[in-house]
């Protein structure tokens, strides 16, 4: 009810203990009589709450003047009352565009433009500005924000906590609104113009002139590197993004070393730049910290995206290059660009090693994309499916039409590859959509097939998936030892291309099937392995890790194989993809070795490990009360029971029962009593196999330079290497005592990633 | 350091405990709390609510939720907990966390989640010794930056999954 003894309400003195007494208004009327009589009518505890009072408004809800939450209490500046000053000195100029940068790199790494470029005054009063070149500098930094914003909108792979695109109602505005294209005419207009206007005033010094120049030409760069690569092109400049980011790198390279960078102005500074000019527009519920970066971490910071431009640019080269680039033409090398595992793989590499900042990923999302496909794949037409068909031995040129529901598969291959384009933890969320949906589409294009599913390997048996060798198939049924030597064929002795059987290729449909397979197992791999990377396992769990991924991987390598049987022989397997198969063969046989190793750790009281739930951690108590080891290992590879293309989800029985056998095979076959030197000789053997199945994949991936094959391969092996060395020096401590100088009381078990992200060099120290 | 023995665990009563929570886990945490946030908590589960007592002096406690979870999973969550830093090392954190999860568990819980900042590493290896795995790493979770893990202990099996979307799932 309005009053008009305002006045009157607000002399009114409170108690010492309320907030302070609010200033004139109209339209108030105090309350507090009315509420204390209101809050004696309550019980004690008696809550008044609307339904829709929900967790994220309990949140969200803040205390006034607490300010632990309250961003409107403390100083606050109103941008407009600034009084901006009258000119700036060359050098003054020079920190003000510095600190731009610093804001739009820490706006880049996730923090609001309230807080980072709109902290600076001039942005709120860009018309005022009288220095052309500030002007526009800061006219073409808000243009190239205006286009990472819709970039990042468009491409949705970035997630809020990568990059907040809300804009706040700030002027943000293209070079030239409403015209898509013209920008490249008015940036080569700034270029030409950049000199003239420095020369022009008398009291710049030449380092000041050059300085300033270089802060603009960065931006005209910058803004045209980002158009470039979000699409705004001409097809046919394509090979141009290498000079594209070899110009912004020299660029960023000349500022870093730019002298005046340590010059700071810092009352200067400090009065352009104030984030509570902005205080009424951050969010309401509890401010987020952001810190801005110094100039010098700002300038790594974008050299490390430009470092990511270039390394994700180069994967065109890393993934699909032809036998024999050396004698092929330029139309020959594109024309034999193919294997959709082999791109895969690099993309995923690349993920793995830069973990790309979120302006990276959306621009990856962008060039994944059909229309600019080519950019990445070197194809014309951009056409997905013919990834896969070379993948699967057909003609990409004749059986393209051929495949039903080519729709469909160039919307899974899509998204496949736009996975990699999330931050790691949404990666490992994500990926689960993706298996599901591979899954799905195999089960689409199954057909019934008059091969013997056995002799293809596809029908998971957890007691023989990791004891392939020779030695053990004598422990197996005769007849099984038949099937997995045919499933194995000669692979393990020739290259791919001796693979070939004489069995006639069938049809599309059953290999489609097998793709999809390939790409489920992938996948599933590529969950668990991004596992080690988050560092979500605990080192009891590494035992059921390493068998679920070789479990998978022999999935993986069958379904391939089967492939390959079906190619036809003017058909073969190209050599970056069979190197990337005897890969993931070397990669089973590590996982079978850790797996091993780690069971021989377990079941000797000498060594500080264990691999089962329950043993020392977590408590025995806690494990009767809340749980077991059934309900653990569901919980941890129980989001795969669902699949239904043949590939078998091993269950904790089947992990137990596999465990069992294993150790009963062994044991077969020995007069040694100790299980643990059985396990640690059997890790010995499954090491070196891993050994020479990478050094046979090193071989034919060292023919198609460069690559992302090599790298892995060179690194698996190094950690093959070394863990056999270790666990060889273990068997002569073990089965010879007198060897040592003193029995350990205890061995302590620890894992070292260093040298591969998913497959750790063991190390034994003696407590 | 206190005596162990001399701390019980009792349930959340009413409004006088509340006084004695709030500015326990105040002190403690590192993001800031609304009134409305306890409310949110202690007044739809007041159950899952328990404090560790050492006499008349409230030196822990617990708040905890338990909701439904797309439609077919009991999810217990733990919001807060906290024990006074010259308690600490007695077990009374997972004192207080297995009594509510034993309290979850009477009222049909499926599982119980919690998030917990990477770095706070007694945190971790408390709910790791209870039987929790890390099941998601979320980044920049917390208001200084910081990455999170999502801890989970599953308590039941879940229903059968193999005619049901993943993401009924999870």
């Amino acid at each position: 009810m309005a009053s008009n003894d305002s006045a009157e309400v607000a002399a009114t003195k409170a108690s010492p203990d309320s907030p302070r007494v609010i200033p004139t208004l109209q339209g108030w009327k105090d309350v507090t009589e009315s509420f204390d009589i209101a809050k004696n009518e309550l019980e004690l505890g008696e809550m008044i709450q609307s339904q829709d009072f929900n967790l994220y408004s309990a949140m969200s809800a803040i205390g006034l003047m607490d300010p632990k939450m309250d961003l409107g209490c403390g100083k606050v500046r109103d941008a407009r009352e600034v009084q901006l000053p009258q000119a700036l000195t060359a050098k003054q100029i020079i920190n003000v565009m510095d600190q731009l940068l610093a804001c739009e790199m820490s706006w880049l790494d996730s923090h609001t433009l309230p807080q980072t470029v709109f902290s600076c005054v001039y942005t709120h009063r860009l018309s005022e500005i009288t220095q052309l070149e500030l002007f526009t500098f800061l006219r073409l930094q808000l243009a190239t924000m205006d286009s990472i914003i819709t970039l990042v909108e468009d491409e949705k792979v970035a997630d809020e906590e990568d990059f907040i695109t809300w804009t706040h109602g700030f002027q943000i505005r293209p070079l030239r609104p409403g015209q898509s294209d013209g920008d490249e005419e008015t940036l080569r207009s700034i270029l030409k113009d950049i000199d003239e206007t420095t020369a022009r005033d008398p009291e710049y010094e030449k380092a000041e002139r050059d300085a300033i120049a270089l802060r603009i030409r960065f931006r005209v760069q910058f803004h045209r590197t980002v158009r470039y690569f979000t699409g705004h092109w001409q097809y046919d400049q394509w090979q141009s993004d290498g000079k594209i980011l070899a110009e912004l790198e020299q660029l960023v390279n000349s500022w870093s070393t730019c002298p005046f960078l340590h010059h700071v102005d810092k009352s200067l500074i400090d009065f352009v730049f104030d984030e509570s000019i902005n205080r009424h527009l951050l969010t309401s519920s509890p401010p987020r910290s952001a810190p801005i970066f110094d100039v010098s971490s700002a300038l790594r910071y974008l050299k490390a995206i430009v470092n990511e431009l270039k390394a994700f640019v180069s994967i065109r080269d890393l993934a699909l290059v032809s036998p024999d680039p050396m004698h092929m033409s330029l139309a020959g090398i594109v024309e034999n660009r193919h294997s959709l595992h082999v791109a895969v793989h690099a993309i995923q590499c690349f993920a793995s090693e830069f973990k790309p900042k979120a302006l990276t990923r959306s621009l990856m999302a962008r060039m994944m994309l059909p229309p600019y496909v080519s950019l990445l794949f070197g194809h014309h037409h951009g056409d997905f499916i013919r990834l896969a068909m070379t993948d699967l031995g057909l003609d990409p040129k004749c059986d393209v039409k051929q495949i039903e529901q080519p729709g469909k598969l160039r919307r899974g291959i899509s998204s496949l590859f736009k996975l990699f384009c999330r931050n790691q933890g949404r990666q490992r969320t994500n990926v689960l959509r993706e298996v599901y949906w591979w899954d799905r589409f195999g089960v689409s294009c199954r057909e019934v097939s008059d091969l013997d599913e056995a002799e293809s390997g596809l029908r998971g048996d957890p007691a023989r998936i990791l004891d392939l060798s020779s030695t053990n198939q004598k422990g197996l049924n005769p007849s099984r030892s038949k099937q997995i030597e045919s499933a194995n064929g000669n692979c393990e002795a020739k290259p791919a291309n001796d693979i070939k059987h004489s069995i006639p290729y069938y049809g599309q449909k059953p290999c489609l099937q097998y793709l999809s397979l390939e790409l489920t197992a992938r996948l599933m791999v590529h969950h668990w392995l991004l596992g080690f990377e988050c560092n979500l396992y605990q080192t009891y769990e590494y035992s059921a890790v390493y068998f679920n991924i070789g479990y998978v991987l022999m999935s993986l390598t069958n379904a391939t194989k089967t492939i390959v049987s079906k190619m036809s022989p003017e058909r073969s397997m190209h050599p970056l993809r069979t190197a990337l198969f005897l890969y993931d063969e070397g990669c089973r046989w590590l996982c079978k070795a850790f797996l091993t190793a780690l069971e021989a750790f377990s079941t000797n009281d000498s060594f500080d490990y264990t691999s089962s739930y329950g043993g020392t951690s977590p408590t025995s108590t806690c494990q009767k009360i809340f749980g077991s080891g059934e309900l653990w290992y569901e919980q941890r590879f129980g989001m795969f029971k669902g699949l239904q293309n043949d590939l078998v989800y091993a269950d904790h029985e089947s992990f137990l029962s596999f465990l069992k056998m294993q150790e009963e095979s062994l044991q077969d076959d020995s007069k040694e009593a100790d299980i643990s030197i059985l396990r640690l000789r059997d890790a010995a053997d499954s090491f070196l196999t891993a050994r020479r199945k990478l050094e046979h994949a090193k071989k034919f991936s060292q023919r198609c330079t460069p690559n992302a094959v090599t790298p892995q391969v060179l690194k698996a092996a190094r950690v093959a290497v070394e863990n056999s060395l270790v666990i060889s020096r273990l068997l002569t401590a073990q089965t010879h005592p007198s060897t040592l100088t003193a029995k350990p009381s205890a061995r302590k078990v620890s894992f070292n990633f260093s040298r591969h992200p998913h497959f750790p060099v063991l190390t034994i120290t003696c407590t | 350091m206190q005596d162990a023995s001399q701390v019980h665990i009792i349930p959340y009563r009413d409004e006088n405990h509340l006084a004695l929570i709030q500015p326990l886990i105040d002190k403690d945490l590192s993001e800031p709390y609304s009134i409305f946030t306890y409310r949110y908590f202690i007044s739809q589960w007041p159950h899952l609510c328990f404090l560790a007592m050492n006499k008349e002096q409230c030196v822990g406690a617990v708040v905890c939720k338990l909701e439904s979870h797309k439609h077919y999973i009991m999810r217990g969550y733990i919001a807060m907990l906290v024990v006074r830093h010259d308690c600490r090392k007695l077990g009374l954190g997972s004192k207080l966390v297995s009594t509510a999860i034993e309290a979850m568990i009477a009222s049909g819980c499926h599982e119980v989640t919690l998030e917990a900042e990477v770095t706070n590493i007694a945190a971790l290896r408390l709910y790791q010794n209870l039987g929790f795995i890390r099941d998601k790493r979320l980044e920049k979770y917390y208001l200084n930056g910081n990455d999170a893990f999502r801890l989970k202990l599953r308590l039941q099996s879940t229903p059968k999954l193999r005619n049901l979307n993943y993401q009924g799932y999870i």
